[in-house]
């Protein structure tokens, strides 16, 4: 917030509604108290008489007050209706003009200029996505008048913008507030608290690619060896003979004995995979047991575990078993915790390329839903879990 | 791991510093000789070897045959070594029309020495697929597309112990699976009817409107089932899906049809209590859903989570028989409500 320059017309994108008046309304504040700006608030994420109480309520006026800086142009709450589609069909001429008209009101009455916070998420509910890309590509990122506006958009709408659309509203705004939506969860190991199941979803390069490790994943492990955590990997792949080799020769800053105290390669890796299929988890709960023994044994209480067994039961259409797997796995990380005091994040990686077409489309659902963080390959999350997440973390704090 | 091969496969582990945990079965290490063996028929053997040598298959073995020495070889084969085989795959590669014409009368002579032993077939594209099983001599799950990896080959033995499906349903579970003719439907329905009886459970079914109990009562017959005494016995009880589920109201200007969820969920509970009480272990319904599309009354069903949890708590199995084409009606939103409410799904 503290970086919105003057005259900046400025992007906002937003996980929630209440993440997004929150930050409207502090936004807003921010200009009506310290900078003499008069505020526009355009949104229906609240009623008028709603966004009014918030003001009165948080920014100490009386409600006399409020009405009073209403009636003379200082505070300005609209709904997105009436502001951009006063004639039924939204009009660039007629909205451009009316912001003109509330910041010479603004200028009038003595302020600097105005402040405004436009909700846009009218235009994708009416269908004119469109519309406001073109609208937008008319303002420069900053304008020529005394404003500074963020155009807040939802994260669900920014989403289905195409990759065009999104590069003309970066380059015609002047600050983009990604507000973290962005950014890659495995950049930063404080965003990913422990006790977290993570779907990480991931192009596969080829069809002969044997080594299936992507930056995140070494991230991951990394980011475990470097806390002193146990790391455990249980890919299918370290049925290849020189898989382990591979993978420890990824795995920087670590002398021979760290690695042998932290880091586990699961072998007989073939052994899980094919007794899952026969809804047999034995060999699953006796690893369980091993990595619990091991942690006692090297006093760990964090643990991280990488596995792509999952994603070969899934490929391979044993879509029950890949599920009763997930939902194992949930109940170890819960059980784990609350008997034993450990505390266990686990990152399954699926290739996106099975994800396509039918059925496994559909089948999709389920694995999201038994995942705490679904994410791609360079850990940005996607949206529809993150409100979840967010949850989760408050809860924990 | 593989015949023929220098046998220093587990070299490399000497050079390995990172812990390695086994599973449970570490400690019996089989010897080479006493692996299962997978027969893998080809007449790309050097292709082959030289990719699966780079990799470890713990339990198995895979032995190479050129498909010009199969019958030599496997008539050869000693009796032990014949005992482990576990697997056969035939890899048939692409210009090889004349093999596939044949391969009845090659499988004939294989099964002679093999009798129990699973045979997959690997074709080169999927347009062979309804030719080799027109030739019934395997079923499309017995049939993989190349290109093959290590990976596939620890399917097939994963395959080879999965059980069937409709086997792999217990009490408290709530399953879906997807049908395209009213045929499959009524033969799953009765093969669900005989797991019931097996395990000595009640089984309820909610038939289609289309199906005549007549039809019905044939096709058991075919099955070695009496219809008339199972239902008797009260293993069986048998009602049309739209009776059990829908209430039909007369107005003046219209019928209305509506789901009474109460009225449903009361005759669950009654029908359970009173298998309990028959001595028998709990409830099996196999539920023809047709009558939620025919009446439109899809959406009530979905989002007033009519359908039922993805587990019950309660000695029940419901199974749910949809037809493709209503399934195609539905919006992505819908199917994944309706996935989401299921624990196992054959879609």
């Amino acid at each position: 917030m503290t970086q919105i320059q003057d005259k900046s017309h400025n992007l906002g994108v937003y996980s929630s509604p209440q993440k997004k008046i929150e930050e409207g309304l502090g936004y807003l504040r921010i200009g009506f108290e310290e900078k003499n700006e008069a505020i526009l608030m355009v949104t229906d994420e609240l009623t008028k008489d709603e966004v009014r109480n918030s003001i009165v309520k948080k920014w100490k006026i009386s409600p006399a007050d409020e009405t009073d800086l209403e009636k003379n142009g200082i505070i300005n709450i609209k709904s997105p209706s009436e502001f951009y589609f006063e004639s039924g069909i939204p009009d660039h001429d007629m909205i451009v003009k009316q912001y003109y008209n509330i910041v010479n009101k603004a200028i009038e009455k003595g302020k600097k200029g105005l402040r405004a916070f436009l909700d846009i998420r009218i235009f994708f509910e009416r269908g004119y996505e469109k519309y406001i890309i073109e609208f937008e590509k008319s303002f420069l990122p900053l304008y020529d008048f005394p404003v500074i506006a963020i155009c807040a958009y939802d994260l669900n709408d920014f989403e289905k913008l195409d990759h065009q659309s999104r590069k003309i509203l970066f380059d015609h705004h002047n600050l983009h507030l990604k507000n973290n939506l962005f950014q890659n969860i495995f950049d930063d190991s404080s965003q990913l608290s422990l006790n977290e199941h993570i779907c990480m979803y991931h192009e596969k390069k080829s069809q002969s690619s044997s080594v299936p490790i992507t930056n995140s994943l070494l991230k991951y492990i990394n980011e475990g060896l470097r806390q002193n955590q146990l790391c455990v990997y249980a890919s299918i792949h370290n049925m290849k003979k020189d898989h382990p080799k591979t993978i420890l020769s990824q795995i920087s800053n670590l002398t021979d004995y760290q690695k042998e105290k932290n880091f586990i390669v699961v072998g007989k890796i073939d052994r899980y995979y094919i007794s899952v299929i026969s809804g047999d988890l034995k060999p699953f709960e006796d690893l369980k047991r091993q990595i619990f023994e091991k942690a006692i044994l090297e006093n760990k209480k964090e643990i991280r575990i990488v596995t792509d067994i999952p994603n070969l039961l899934f490929k391979n259409k044993h879509f029950d078993e890949c599920v009763a797997l997930e939902e194992w796995w949930n109940h170890t990380i819960e059980e784990l915790n609350k008997k034993h005091g450990l505390n266990v994040s686990l990152l399954c990686t699926y290739h996106t390329n099975n994800f396509q077409n039918f059925p496994f489309k559909y089948h999709k659902y389920r694995i999201n839903d038994n995942h705490s963080i679904v994410c791609n390959s360079e850990g940005i999350i996607h949206s529809k879990y993150f409100n979840s997440i967010i949850t989760k973390k408050e809860e924990r704090q | 791991m593989l015949e023929g091969n220098s046998g220093n496969n587990n070299n490399n582990k000497n050079n390995f510093s990172a812990s390695e945990l086994k599973n449970s079965n570490s400690n019996d290490e089989i010897p080479n000789n006493k692996k299962k063996i997978i027969l893998l028929v080809t007449d790309n053997i050097q292709h082959y070897q030289k990719q699966f040598n780079n990799y470890d298959i713990t339990d198995y073995k895979i032995t190479f045959i050129n498909w010009s020495n199969i019958l030599n070889f496997i008539t050869n084969f000693d009796d032990v070594k014949r005992r482990n085989v576990e697997i056969i795959v035939l890899n048939i590669s692409v210009t090889e029309y004349e093999k596939i014409n044949i391969l009845p009368i090659t499988i004939k002579e294989i099964r002679k020495i093999f009798f129990y032993q699973k045979i997959f077939f690997i074709l080169p594209s999927e347009s062979m697929i309804e030719k080799v099983v027109s030739m019934e001599i395997c079923t499309k799950e017995d049939i993989r597309i190349q290109p093959i990896s290590v990976f596939d080959i620890l399917d097939l033995i994963g395959t080879t112990k999965k059980k069937k499906r409709l086997d792999r349903l217990q009490l408290k579970d709530h399953g879906m699976s997807l049908y395209s003719s009213s045929d499959d439907k009524v033969n799953d329905a009765i093969r669900f009817l005989k797991i019931g009886i097996k395990n000595n459970e009640t089984t309820l079914l909610l038939l289609s409107i289309d199906i005549e109990p007549s039809y019905l009562q044939s096709k058991m017959e075919l099955h070695g089932l009496d219809m008339s005494k199972l239902q008797n016995d009260g293993l069986l009880n048998i009602s049309y899906s739209e009776d059990w589920y829908l209430s039909f109201q007369k107005n003046i200007k219209k019928n209305i049809v509506t789901i009474d969820n109460e009225k449903v969920y009361l005759k669950w509970n009654n029908l359970i209590k009173q298998s309990l009480n028959n001595g028998r272990k709990g409830l099996r319904v196999f539920s023809m859903m047709d009558c939620f599309f025919e009446y439109g009354l899809f959406d009530e069903l979905i989002d007033y989570g009519c359908i039922g949890p993805p587990k019950f708590n309660k000695p029940f199995l419901g199974f749910c028989a949809y037809e493709e084409r209503h399934i195609l009606q539905l919006s992505e939103d819908q199917i994944r409500k309706l996935v989401l409410t299921h624990s196992t799904i054959w879609i």
